[in-house]
C-alpha cells in the first residue's frame, strides 16, 4: 500500500492492483480510432499504463458510497489512522491488543473511512482545441490538443471508475455541450470511451466561465472537477476556476499544449486567423516577434500555473506530443494521481 | 547638370503601377492558429512587431521605387559634363545629300537629326558651348552659349545637296575644340556613323539617326558634242540601282521643260544602267538649253532622281583669225558651225581686238609688241610662232612621244601618227606653272596651253609648228583639234555642268546666282569662288550674257542608303562622368539595389 502523499491530500483512493484492464474486444477499433480515422484514440498500451494508478483529491469531499477513495471520516477501510483511548461502549473488536500489551492501557484502532467520490471530467471542445497543425483544424496533421484531452478525458474516467467513484465527462465550449451522465462501475468505462469518441459540441467560441456555470447548476454534489483544455478563453479562465472553487469542488487544470503550434508559424506578413471567432490579426511576424510569441505561450502557462498554485487548484501542462507515459508522469508530478 | 531625354520623365507615371504591383506581391499568408489570443497581446504589448512590419514594407516599397528613379534617371540622360567647368560641345550635323532620305515615319534623317541636336541645345545648362559645323565642315554656329541663336540656326540649316567628307569634318571640329579648349566633345549626328579618330580628351559621339533603304539614283548625266559635229550632242546617262531588287523605271528627257526622249532604265540589284542618247543638232532649238533627266516613281531619297545638264545654246563664240593665208585653217575654222568666224590679215590687227572676239587665231604672226603679257589679255590660239616660242623653228622633225589625253583639247583625237617637219622651241619658264604640255615630242612641247592664274577663263592654245609644217591638216584630227581648241578657249564646255559642293571660280566680270532658278535673282556673288550646294541651273552672267550652270548630286556614296544605320531612339548618351556615361552609372545602381532589394526579400528583411 502506497504511503498518503502530503497534508493536504484530504482523501486518496488505496492503491490497487487489479490487473489489466480489458479495453480490446469485439468493436472496440471503432472506439479507440481517431475521428480523423488515423490511428487510435485510446491505444491498449496507454490504457494498460493507467492501471497502477489513482486519483487524487485536494479537497475533503463527503462520498455517498464506499469506495477506494480515503475519506477524512474514520471507518471500517484497512487504512490505520490514529490511536484513542478506550471508551466503554466501544467495539472491543477494534482494541489493539498489541498496545495493551506493551503499554498496558487500552487502546482503539481507528481506521481511515473509505467513501465514493465524483470526479467531473471537462473536456476543452473548441477550436483551438481541435486545431492541428497544417492549418485545418479538422483534417490532417497529428494528434490535436482535443485528442489528446480525450484520451486524458478517459485516463480519468478509468482511474476513477477503478475505485469505484462515479464519474462524469462533459464537452464544452461556449458553453456545457453534451455530458455524460454520472456513472458509476468499471463496467461503464466503455460508455466512456463511446461518450469520447463521439463528441457532441456547438462550434461557439471558448467561454470557460460559461461552461462552469453550466456544470455546476446539473452537478450539485461537491466533486472533483478535472478541466481539460488550453485556456485560451478571451475572458480569462480565473473567474470560471474560482466559481468551481466557491461551489466546494476540488479543481485540477490541466493544459494541454501543442509543440506543433509553433513550427506551423510562418514568417514574414501574415494574418492571422483565430481558428474559433475568426478574427483576423494582421502583423509582421518576424523571428523575433515568432520567439517573443513562444516566450509569452510559456509565461503563459507560468502564470496560469502560478495562479493554480495560489488557489490550491491542481496543475498539470501536458503536450499532445506526448507519449500516455509522459502524460502519466506530468500528472503525478503535479500531483493530480498518485501512483 | 541636364537631361538629355526629360521626356522620359512621362516613365514615373508608372509609379503607381509599381505600388500596387508591390501592394499585390505584398499580399499577406493568411495563417489559421488555435488562438490569436496571445498574438493580440504580443502586439499590444510589442507594438514594433506591427509598426516593424510596416517600416520594413515600407523599406521594401522604397527600395523598389528607388530602383524606378535609378531607372528613369537613366532614361532621362543625364549629363554631368557642366557640373564643375565650362563644356565646349561641337555639333556636327550632316548636312550631306543622303540625309534627305525619308524613312518610313516619312521624316527625313537630317529633321531626326536636327530635332536631336535642338534637344542636345535645348536641354544644356547654362554652362555649355556649342558650335555647329555641317556635315560639309561649314560652320553653322561658332561657339556660344546662346541657346535660342543656336536653336534658330539649326532649325534654319537645311541639308545640302553635296556630298562630303564627314571625318574631315570631325577632325575640323576636334581642333575647333582644341582651339578654345583643353578638352571638349564632339557629337556627330549622320545616318551613317563610322569610327571617328578621336584626340585626347576630345569625346567623340555619334548618335546614328538613319534608315536603311532602297535608292536607284542618277550617277551621271554628261553632255558632250557628238565626235561627228560639235554642234550635235551625245547625253550619256548613268542609273545605279542601290537596292536589292530588279529595277525598272523610265527616265524622262526633257530640255527646258519638253519632253524629248524616255528612256527605260532596267538595272539587277547593285547593277547600273548605261546609255547614250544622240540630240541632234536640230533639237537645240531652247533659248536656255536646261536638259534635264527625271527618274519616274519615287524612292527614299529623291535628290538624285533628277539631274541637269546644259545644252550650249548661248550665242556662238566669236573667232577671229589673223592670217596672211591659211586654206586649212580657214577651212577648218569655217566648217564649224557652232562658231561665228572672222578673217583679217595682219595689217588689220589693232591693239585691244581680242576683247571683241572670245578667242584670236594667229596663224604663224605675232603684233609686233607681243610678249607673254599678251596670253593675260585675251584666248588665243597660237599656230606657229607665239610668245612662248622662239623666232625661229629649230626643232626638227620632232615626232609625238607622250600625250595627255584627258585634256579636251585631244578629245576623239589621235596625234600619235602626226608628222612636224618643224618646229618652235617653246618655254615653259615664261610662265612658269601655267603651262600645260599635252602633247610632247621629248622634252619639247608640240602643243602647249597657257590658263591664268589670275583669271582662269584666260587661256591659251599653242601649237608650236606651222600647220603647213605638219601632214596634221590632212588628217581628220585637225579640224577636231582646231574646235576642241576654239571651245576650250572659250570656255563653253567647263561651265556647263558641276558636281554639288564643289567651287566654282569666278572671273571679275562674271557673277553666279547664289540660288539655282529660272531667274537667277535671288543674290549673286561675283568675283571670287563659290561653292554650289543645291541642285539646280544657276545663272552665270558676264557682262550681257546669261549662261547656265547645271549642279548635280552625281555620288554614289551619297545615293547608297544600303549602309545607312538604323536606330529608333538614336540617343546622345552624354558625357563620360567618372569614367563612364552617367546613364551606365545609374543603371549599375539600379542594379545593385535591385540586386539588395531581392537579397532583402528572400532574407525576409523587408517583412
Amino acid at each position: 500500500m502506497p504511503a498518503v502523499r502530503g497534508r493536504h491530500f484530504g482523501v486518496a483512493i488505496s492503491a490497487t492492483r487489479r490487473g489489466r484492464v480489458s479495453v480490446v474486444g469485439e468493436g472496440e477499433m471503432a472506439l479507440n480510432e481517431q475521428s480523423d480515422g488515423k490511428g487510435r484514440l485510446f491505444d491498449p498500451a496507454f490504457l494498460r499504463g493507467l492501471e497502477r494508478w489513482r486519483l487524487v483529491a485536494r479537497r475533503p469531499l463527503a462520498g455517498q458510497y464506499r469506495a477506494e477513495r480515503r475519506s477524512r471520516r474514520t471507518g471500517a477501510s484497512q487504512e490505520f489512522a490514529e490511536h484513542r483511548n478506550y471508551a466503554a461502549g466501544d467495539d472491543p473488536r477494534t482494541l489493539d491488543w498489541s498496545a495493551y500489551a506493551r503499554l498496558d492501557r487500552l487502546f482503539v484502532k481507528l481506521f481511515h473511512e473509505e467513501e465514493d467520490m465524483q470526479v467531473i471530467v471537462l473536456v476543452d471542445a473548441s477550436g483551438s482545441m481541435r486545431w492541428r497543425s497544417g492549418g485545418e483544424r479538422a483534417a490532417g496533421g497529428g494528434r490535436s490538443r482535443f485528442d489528446h484531452a480525450r484520451r486524458l478525458a478517459a485516463a480519468f474516467a478509468h482511474v476513477s471508475l477503478t475505485a469505484q467513484h462515479q464519474v462524469s465527462v462533459g464537452f464544452f465550449t461556449g458553453g456545457l455541450g453534451s455530458r455524460l451522465a454520472v456513472t458509476r462501475g468499471r463496467s461503464a468505462f466503455h460508455d466512456v470511451l463511446r461518450f469520447l469518441e463521439r463528441p457532441e459540441f456547438d462550434d461557439s467560441a471558448t467561454s470557460l466561465d460559461a461552461a462552469v456555470r453550466d456544470t455546476v447548476a446539473v452537478v450539485r454534489r461537491r466533486s472533483l472537477a478535472v478541466v481539460i483544455s488550453d485556456f485560451l478563453d478571451p475572458a480569462g479562465y480565473e473567474r470560471a476556476l474560482k466559481g468551481l472553487l466557491h461551489r466546494r469542488f476540488d479543481v485540477s487544470a490541466i493544459l494541454v499544449t501543442d509543440p506543433s503550434e509553433a513550427g506551423s508559424l510562418v514568417r514574414g506578413d501574415v494574418a492571422l486567423v483565430d481558428s474559433e471567432t475568426g478574427e483576423e490579426l494582421r502583423l509582421s511576424a518576424s523571428d523575433t516577434a515568432v520567439a517573443d510569441f513562444l516566450a509569452r505561450q510559456v509565461d503563459y502557462s507560468d502564470r496560469l500555473r502560478a495562479w493554480c498554485r495560489s488557489q490550491s487548484i491542481g496543475f498539470a501542462e501536458t503536450s499532445c506530443a506526448e507519449s500516455p507515459e509522459e502524460t502519466l508522469l506530468a500528472l503525478l508530478r503535479s500531483g493530480v494521481l498518485a501512483p | 547638370m541636364t537631361f538629355l531625354y526629360p521626356a522620359a520623365l512621362a516613365f514615373a507615371a508608372l509609379v503607381p503601377v509599381i505600388v500596387v504591383l508591390y501592394m499585390l506581391r505584398k499580399k499577406r499568408r493568411t495563417v489559421t492558429v488555435p488562438s490569436v489570443l496571445l498574438w493580440r497581446e504580443l502586439v499590444e504589448r510589442a507594438p514594433q512587431h506591427r509598426a516593424l512590419g510596416r517600416i520594413r514594407g515600407l523599406l521594401s516599397l522604397l527600395l523598389n521605387l528607388l530602383v524606378f528613379l535609378l531607372v528613369l534617371l537613366a532614361l532621362m540622360r543625364p549629363d554631368f559634363a557642366d557640373l564643375f567647368t565650362v563644356r565646349h560641345t561641337v555639333l556636327v550635323l550632316d548636312t550631306r545629300a543622303r540625309m534627305q532620305a525619308v524613312g518610313a515615319d516619312g521624316t527625313s534623317a537630317f529633321e531626326r537629326a536636327q530635332r536631336i541636336a535642338d534637344q542636345v541645345v535645348q536641354r544644356a545648362g547654362d554652362r555649355h558651348v556649342f558650335a555647329i559645323l555641317g556635315g560639309d565642315g561649314t560652320t553653322i554656329a561658332p561657339f556660344t552659349a546662346d541657346a535660342r541663336r543656336l536653336r534658330d540656326l539649326i532649325a534654319a540649316t537645311r541639308p545640302t545637296d553635296a556630298g562630303g567628307d564627314l571625318a574631315s569634318t570631325v577632325n575640323l571640329a576636334a581642333k575647333l575644340v582644341r582651339a578654345v579648349a583643353d578638352s571638349g566633345r564632339l557629337i556627330v549626328l549622320t545616318d551613317r556613323p563610322q569610327n571617328f579618330a578621336s584626340e585626347e580628351g576630345i569625346e567623340v559621339e555619334t548618335a546614328a539617326v538613319g534608315e536603311t533603304a532602297d535608292n536607284v539614283g542618277i550617277a551621271e548625266f554628261a553632255l558632250r558634242s557628238a565626235p561627228g559635229g560639235p554642234q550635235s550632242l551625245e547625253v550619256f546617262l548613268r542609273v545605279e540601282n542601290f537596292s536589292a531588287t530588279l529595277i525598272e523605271r523610265d527616265v524622262e528627257i526633257r530640255l527646258d521643260g519638253e519632253l524629248i526622249d524616255v528612256v527605260r532604265a532596267r538595272a539587277e540589284a547593285g547593277e547600273a544602267f548605261e546609255t547614250v542618247i544622240a540630240v541632234a543638232a536640230g533639237a537645240v532649238t531652247s533659248p536656255r538649253g536646261w536638259l534635264t533627266a527625271t527618274l519616274t516613281g519615287r524612292d527614299a531619297l529623291a535628290v538624285d532622281d533628277t539631274a541637269r545638264a546644259v545644252v550650249p545654246t548661248t550665242a556662238k563664240p566669236r573667232v577671229l583669225l589673223i592670217t596672211t593665208g591659211n586654206w586649212f585653217l580657214e577651212k577648218a575654222l569655217a566648217a564649224d558651225e557652232s562658231i561665228a568666224f572672222e578673217l583679217l590679215g595682219p595689217d588689220a590687227w589693232r591693239d585691244g581686238m581680242e576683247s571683241a572676239f572670245d578667242v584670236v587665231v594667229f596663224d604663224d604672226w605675232l603684233p609686233p609688241d607681243a610678249t607673254p603679257a599678251l596670253l593675260e589679255r585675251g584666248n588665243f590660239l597660237f599656230a606657229g610662232r607665239s610668245p612662248l616660242g622662239a623666232e625661229d623653228p629649230d626643232i626638227v622633225n620632232p615626232v609625238v612621244t607622250d600625250v595627255d589625253a584627258r585634256t579636251p583639247l585631244l578629245h576623239g583625237i589621235d596625234l600619235a601618227p602626226s608628222r612636224v617637219t618643224s618646229a618652235y622651241r617653246l618655254d615653259p619658264a615664261v610662265a612658269p606653272g601655267r603651262v600645260a604640255m599635252p602633247v610632247r615630242s621629248a622634252d619639247d612641247a608640240l602643243v602647249a596651253t597657257f590658263q591664268s592664274a589670275a583669271d582662269p577663263t584666260r587661256r591659251s592654245v599653242v601649237f608650236a609648228f606651222r600647220v603647213a609644217d605638219s601632214d596634221l591638216p590632212l588628217r581628220i584630227a585637225f579640224p577636231l583639234l582646231v574646235s576642241n581648241s576654239i571651245h576650250w578657249l572659250s570656255g563653253r564646255t567647263e561651265r556647263g555642268a558641276a558636281q554639288a559642293g564643289r567651287i566654282v571660280v569666278l572671273a571679275d566680270e562674271e557673277s553666279l546666282a547664289s540660288e539655282p532658278g529660272e531667274s537667277g535673282e535671288n543674290g549673286a556673288t561675283s568675283a571670287g569662288v563659290m561653292r554650289v550646294d543645291r541642285n539646280g541651273f544657276y545663272a552665270l552672267r558676264s557682262g550681257d550674257a546669261t549662261s547656265w550652270l547645271a549642279v548635280n548630286t552625281s555620288d554614289a556614296a551619297e545615293s547608297d542608303l544600303r549602309a545607312a544605320e538604323t536606330a529608333v531612339n538614336p540617343t546622345i548618351a552624354g558625357a563620360a562622368f567618372l569614367g563612364m556615361i552617367p546613364w551606365r552609372w545609374l543603371v549599375v545602381a539600379a542594379l545593385a539595389v535591385s540586386l539588395f532589394e531581392w537579397l532583402a526579400f528572400h532574407r525576409r528583411w523587408t517583412e
